[in-house]
């Protein structure tokens, strides 16, 4: 509630300022002139007009784009002397000082062509100080690095490492962390061209364990975004969110990674990539039109075999973009419009040659074909204060995973076909039969985003006022699961189908409010970002604890620039706090009904028209209705150092989310009936016994579910460092060092509950043990990637060599002392664990003793490897790449704590590309 | 005076042959006993072979020399021969080698013994330690379909009696061995000191005591599904006249009503048991002293991993509980016995390959006949004692 009050602070100090702020300004202008800017930007080589080109002035904040003939013109500037930077795609972006303590009309600004024959290429990730710790990657970089996917990106930012993607399964984010887990990779928020992805309504997997033929977990539900279905081609820009972001962006935990397509004119641009497990073709091309709009195209097509022997395991991957842009004046200023379309399709296949190898009706394929379009409508009015930014996007997906095997059954197994509670006459299964497996999702998403931006200044400084509106509506009209019944696939889960369709949409609504100010005090600079956003699933049944419940999300960013120092000595320190919220997914908010069937009579007789089979079936709900948002709280701080051209980034930073999501086991008892069939003799009845006429006993049994809870906690503390040093010009390399330091503490939080599955004397065994202490582990690891990246300008080549050192590794299990906190009984009353049952060998199945090592610290040493990459331009034309990693790799063989001795082979991985541009 | 020297002479001579004549001189025999011995005992010498007069009781005792010939004189009269001695033997399976001391007997009852010299020969075979019921199949590998798929309800152990008496089989429990023998080392060893059996899985035939008769000769088939499983899979058995099923409560295993249930008195999970299909486990029948209840509290033994979470309960079988042994394996495999080398020194197999082990089995062979019964060899040396990949025949020999 003090955050709103504090928002609400903000809003009326803005306006009454916005009120003063037309004042302020004649005062200004009786005082001072304003001057303005105006010019013409254009090709050096060729002397073409560059339209759609940027020219910024950084101290004032103040941007425009050139008209289609190339020219720009800002007014209402204040003398001085300023950076302005002109940027536009394909080329190099161009920093300069300069003096508008004048008018400045007619100025032509010339701008080179992207090459490798430029003084000033950058082939690693930018830290960008855009008042949170950003990690920005350019064109350039992008092309050295020579992705197959967005995966691939995250090896640039501190602490990343060079790793060869392994398509046959998910491939989950990793951030600021040492491992991974579900809760980062859900709550990273992944914007292609404003319009964000989101993988909340997929619910692609057979239930029932029912898992692939290798176990592989090929299923993605509430883990977030799949990045082997992105695309790295068409990228101008990425910037990777890993701090504190702007409220503009929710429904996120960890990060946002931010992806800005190309748009304007582009060369048909071709790219060949292949590596030893995977080839990648693509195809682009950009063209301006008439009336200040352009069309961009492109498509990609990938195969991956994951096994060179098993040409029956592959995941492929083709997507399409289509893009359209138009600009031009409306009312007092101008517009731009954007719109896309985009196709992603994947398909991941499998064969199962394990017995069958004969058989062609054992199959595995899960397809996914999907559809995302936005259109986007900016307006800025034309003195560049006031913008309104507004995006409606829209994914349509089909998703469907098929299994078909022929049944043949290991002996006589009973059926289970009720999908209704109660006592039913079943039937066996037939000892063969042909069976298929149908899981087909088509998830339905849709994004509207509208943004307004008020610039204004006060006391003659640029300040910024941001407010807007995100809604977003999520629904998945597949058929679910589907098979037949009588014929089951998975026989031994006793699953039923289930339709996605009849799970409710879900509806989210958020507001944002954000204000940007600056304040110069005796030429040091402060800014600050402060803002709040505040979200809730609309419409939510009251059942559940989360209904109409508003969250807000509080953030804060801050930095402080000193004045430079007459040596050119720059520093800034800079913080951050702040609030992220990841609302839950389909799969959390509405699971499936779980059917549980028990025999009450099997009777088999040698006879088949004897037989009988009745069952009980059980139906649970195991919806959670106290789920609710997962939160995680960011803080961090960091410093940034430059003198001359050597730069120096560090932050600090720790996150802490306690309650993300997890699944947890709940024990419950069934009733049922056990029916004796001892007084009857099956040699002398003609016809199927039949309950009524049979005695029986009253019987219970423990059954599981598992359902979701925000019991997950994970402790990020970390590190990070950046330093890029000077050109060594004699080497004609740049050299940098990045690198961070990640303790990461994960953990389970609230009571467990554990029934040994044993049989003892006949029955199972009569207790549940309730444990409540941690079962989690910490990992720690420092490293650190030196890169040296020699330009041979003459020779156009950049030659790379990344020496990536990982100092050490540790990892060590969260102790706890085995025993349970209570136990409960088999009437289902729960009695505290004590003395007298520790010493009762009665529960000595209940206590975990571990071994003797189990808390010990697992260390691995230090590990080097050298890798490479070479980018030769041949002509303007062609380009080619190639990389190898691991060339050289130390990995001393070490001793873990039990005695064993860890030898580590590392083979070295390579791949090639072409890049032609026509 | 001359006459009466020779009257002195006269009377000494009469004297000498009346002695003479008065003595009963019997005839004796020289005895060669040569004795053989079975395979796998290399020396035959220092054994002892008592002969003992079925009618004065006196005994006489020589040994053989190198070649295992004993010679010895007796008297003639009808004789009862005992050999008896300990030996080294080696046995091979697999390519590995087996030796122990055994104990050596040999027995010739009511042996007439006459005339100047006689040859007897003598076969020693190795004592028996049956206590009369042994395995007689272990068909734990389950067959294949006509369409080549995997099939294996149909598994069963047929245990038999080897006595010459009427034996109950109430409260005879089938047990499976937590180690398998492909594992480098058995852990239960170490921890408990001495080669123990430790099971994971305990069936027991119901019964007060006396309820389940079975004659000589006869075997009790106690199997996982009690049906004629060749109605659904040419390649199966008839299991029909099975005596007890091992039934599991749960989705995956049926009751069949003409077949009692064994008691399931133990089992490491909750899930339907069958035996490991490539006979990595090895097998015992025991019978516990007092209530099943009792031997479970008091043999209960635990084993953790030194880097492990959890423990591991499980339960031992003492040996003098124990009423036959089989330790099984597969020859490329085999590392360290779960069975103690007293029970069983060596093990038996259904071969390595995958497809050949399918719908066969183990079966103990034939030591004699007596009349209809058959006597099964049981030397404690399943290697020897038992055939290896045999087509299950149940119920019959």
């Amino acid at each position: 509630m003090r955050i709103l009050g504090v928002v609400i602070l903000l809003l009326f100090i803005n306006s009454f300022v916005f009120a003063q702020n037309t004042s302020i300004q004649k005062t200004n202008s009786s005082k001072v002139k304003p001057v303005s800017f105006s010019g013409l930007v254009l090709d050096k080589n060729s002397g073409e007009i560059l339209s759609a080109s940027s020219i910024v002035i950084k101290e004032l904040n103040l941007w425009q784009t050139t008209n289609v003939k190339g020219e720009f013109e800002i007014n209402n500037i204040k003398p001085n002397i300023y950076t302005l930077y002109v940027s536009c795609l394909g080329y190099n972006t161009v920093k300069t000082k300069i003096n508008l303590e004048h008018n400045k009309l007619g100025y032509i600004i010339k701008l080179e062509l992207l090459s490798l024959s430029l003084d000033e290429v950058v082939v690693t990730a930018r830290e960008r100080l855009n008042l949170s710790s950003t990690s920005t990657i350019n064109e350039m970089a992008m092309e050295h690095l020579q992705p197959s996917g967005v995966a691939d990106f995250f090896e640039l930012l501190p602490g990343g490492k060079p790793t060869n993607i392994d398509y046959s399964e998910m491939a989950q984010v990793s951030l600021r962390q040492v491992g991974s887990d579900n809760n980062t990779s859900l709550g990273t928020l992944f914007i292609v061209d404003d319009a964000p992805l989101t993988n909340d309504m997929n619910m692609q997997t057979p239930n029932g364990g029912a898992r692939d033929i290798k176990g592989i977990d090929r299923y993605t539900q509430s883990k977030g975004v799949d990045m082997r279905q992105i695309s790295a081609d068409e990228i101008e820009k990425i910037d990777i969110i890993r701090g504190v972001p702007s409220v503009e962006y929710g429904d996120l935990t960890s990060g946002v990674v931010k992806i800005t397509r190309k748009s304007g004119r582009t060369p048909t641009t071709i790219r060949i990539k292949s590596n030893i497990n995977h080839k990648l073709m693509h195809i682009g091309k950009g063209w301006n039109l008439k009336n200040n709009s352009s069309l961009n195209v492109g498509a990609d097509y990938l195969i991956y075999k994951g096994d060179p022997r098993n040409s029956l395991n592959s995941y492929q991957r083709a997507t399409f973009s289509i893009r359209y842009r138009k600009s031009g004046v409306l009312f007092d200023g101008s517009y731009t419009f954007k719109s896309f379309l985009d196709y992603t399709g994947t398909l991941d296949k499998e064969k199962d040659d394990e017995e069958q190898l004969t058989l062609p009706e054992d199959k595995y394929s899960s397809s996914y074909n999907k559809m995302l379009s936005k259109i986007g409508f900016e307006w800025m009015s034309e003195d560049n204060t006031l913008s309104i930014k507004t995006n409606l996007s829209g994914s349509y997906s089909i998703d469907k995973l098929v299994r078909t095997r022929g049944v043949s059954l290991k002996g006589p197994t009973p059926s289970f076909t009720s999908i209704e509670e109660g006592r039913y006459k079943s039937e066996y299964l037939p000892a063969r039969y042909y069976a298929e497996h149908t899981v087909e999702g088509k998830p339905v998403n849709l994004f509207l985003s509208i943004v307004l931006n008020k610039h204004y200044n006060l006391i003659g400084t640029p300040q910024n006022f941001k407010a807007g509106l995100n809604y977003s509506y999520g629904n998945n009209f597949g058929g679910g699961q589907m098979f037949d019944i009588y014929a089951p696939l998975f026989y031994e889960s006793g699953s039923r189908p289930y339709s996605f369709k009849d799970i409710p949409s879900i509806k989210k609504m958020s507001y944002f409010v954000e204000s940007g100010n600056l304040l110069k005090l005796n030429n040091h600079i402060f800014k600050i970002q402060v803002g709040a956003r505040i979200g809730k699933i609309q419409d939510l049944d009251d059942k559940y604890t989360m209904a109409n419940k508003w969250y807000v999300d509080p953030r804060v960013n801050i930095s402080w620039k000193l004045p430079t120092s007459t040596n050119s000595f720059d520093i800034s320190f800079y913080t951050g706090y702040g609030w992220q919220t990841k609302f839950p997914t389909s799969s959390h908010l509405y699971p499936h009904k779980k059917y549980y069937d028990v025999k009450e009579l099997d009777y088999f007789s040698q006879n088949p028209d004897l037989r009988a089979l009745y069952i009980n079936t059980k139906i649970v709900n195991p919806t959670n209705y106290n789920i609710s948002p997962s939160r995680n709280r960011k803080i961090e701080g960091g410093i940034k150092l430059s003198y001359k051209k050597f730069t120096l980034n560090l932050t600090v930073f720790n996150e802490y989310m306690d309650n993300g999501f997890t699944s947890s086991t709940n024990y419950f008892r069934i009733k049922y009936r056990e029916y004796d069939y001892s007084s009857i003799d099956p040699h002398r009845i003609t016809e199927p016994p039949n309950i009524d006429d049979l005695d029986y006993s009253n019987e219970s049994r423990y059954f599981t579910y598992s359902t979701s809870y925000n019991l997950s906690s994970v402790d990020k503390k970390g590190i990070e460092y950046v330093l890029n040093f000077p050109k060594l010009v004699g080497l004609a390399s740049n050299l940098s060092i990045s690198g961070a330091w990640f303790k990461t503490n994960y953990d389970k939080e609230g009571e467990r509950l554990y029934q040994p599955s044993i049989i003892l004397e006949g029955e199972e065994y009569p207790y549940i043990g309730v444990y409540d202490y941690d079962t989690g582990d910490t990992k720690e690891q420092l490293n650190t990637t030196i890169r040296i990246d020699t330009h041979l300008k003459k020779i156009k080549l950049i030659f790379s060599n990344q020496i990536y050192v990982k100092w050490f590794y540790k990892r060590q299990s969260n102790y706890n002392d085995g025993i349970p906190v209570a136990y409960i009984n088999k009437s289902g009353e729960r009695n505290p664990f004590g003395d007298a049952e520790l010493n009762d060998p009665k529960f000595s199945w209940l206590v975990n003793t571990y071994g003797h090592l189990y808390f010990e610290p697992y260390n691995t040493p230090v590990l080097v490897s050298l890798n490479q990459k070479v980018t030769k331009e041949i002509n303007n034309n062609i380009r080619i790449s190639f990389y190898i990693n691991n060339l050289i790799a130390y990995q001393p063989e070490y001793k873990t704590p039990s005695g064993a001795i860890i030898k580590l082979y590392s083979s070295p991985y390579f791949g090639a590309e072409l890049n032609i541009k026509l | 005076m001359r006459k009466i020297n020779l009257l002195l002479v006269f009377g000494l001579i009469i004297t000498l042959f009346s002695c003479d004549k008065d003595e009963e001189i019997t005839p004796q025999t020289k005895v060669t006993i040569q004795i053989s011995v079975p395979d796998g005992i290399e020396s035959m010498d220092e054994i002892s072979i008592t002969l003992k007069d079925v009618n004065t009781g006196t005994q006489r005792v020589v040994s053989t020399e190198a070649d295992g010939t004993a010679i010895i004189t007796v008297d003639e009269g009808v004789y009862n021969i005992i050999a008896s001695g300990e030996k080294e033997h080696t046995t091979d399976v697999g390519g590995e080698s087996f030796t122990r001391t055994v104990s050596l007997a040999g027995l010739k009852e009511n042996k007439s013994i006459e005339g100047e010299t006689m040859n007897i020969d003598l076969s020693l075979f190795i004592v028996i330690k049956s206590k009369g019921w042994v395995f007689k199949e272990l068909y734990y590998t389950g067959s294949r379909t006509p369409e080549d798929k995997s099939y294996y309800k149909d598994k069963y152990f047929e245990i038999y009696n080897n006595s010459n008496e009427v034996l109950y089989a109430d409260g005879i429990s089938l047990a499976e061995s937590d180690h398998g023998t492909y594992k480098e080392e058995n852990e239960w060893t170490t921890i408990l000191g001495e080669p123990t059996y430790v099971a994971h899985t305990i069936y027991t035939i119901p019964g007060s005591g006396k309820e389940h008769a079975v004659n000589p000769g006869e075997s009790v088939i106690l199997c996982d599904v009690g049906i004629n499983h060749k109605e659904v899979n040419a390649n199966s058995f008839d299991l029909s006249k099975a005596d007890f099923e091992w039934y599991d409560e749960h989705k995956l295993d049926v009751d069949v009503p003409e077949v009692p249930n064994l008691i399931k008195n133990f089992s490491y999970s909750k899930s339907i048991w069958t035996p490991h299909n490539r006979g990595y486990r090895s097998y015992i029948l025991f019978r516990a002293e007092g209530t099943m209840e009792d031997f479970l509290i008091n043999n209960e033994v635990q084993r953790s991993n030194a880097s492990g979470s959890r423990i591991t309960i499980r339960y031992k079988v003492p040996s003098n509980l124990i009423l036959d042994a089989v330790e099984v394996s597969t020859p490329s495999k085999f590392v360290s016995k779960a069975v103690p080398v007293g029970l069983d020194i060596s093990y038996t197999h259904t071969g390595d390959s995958d497809d050949i082990r399918y719908g066969k089995c183990v079966r103990r062979k034939v030591l004699r006949w007596d009349g209809t019964r058959a006597i099964l060899t049981d030397t404690n040396n399943s290697a020897e004692d038992f055939e290896s990949t045999v087509t299950p025949n149940p119920g019959k020999i």
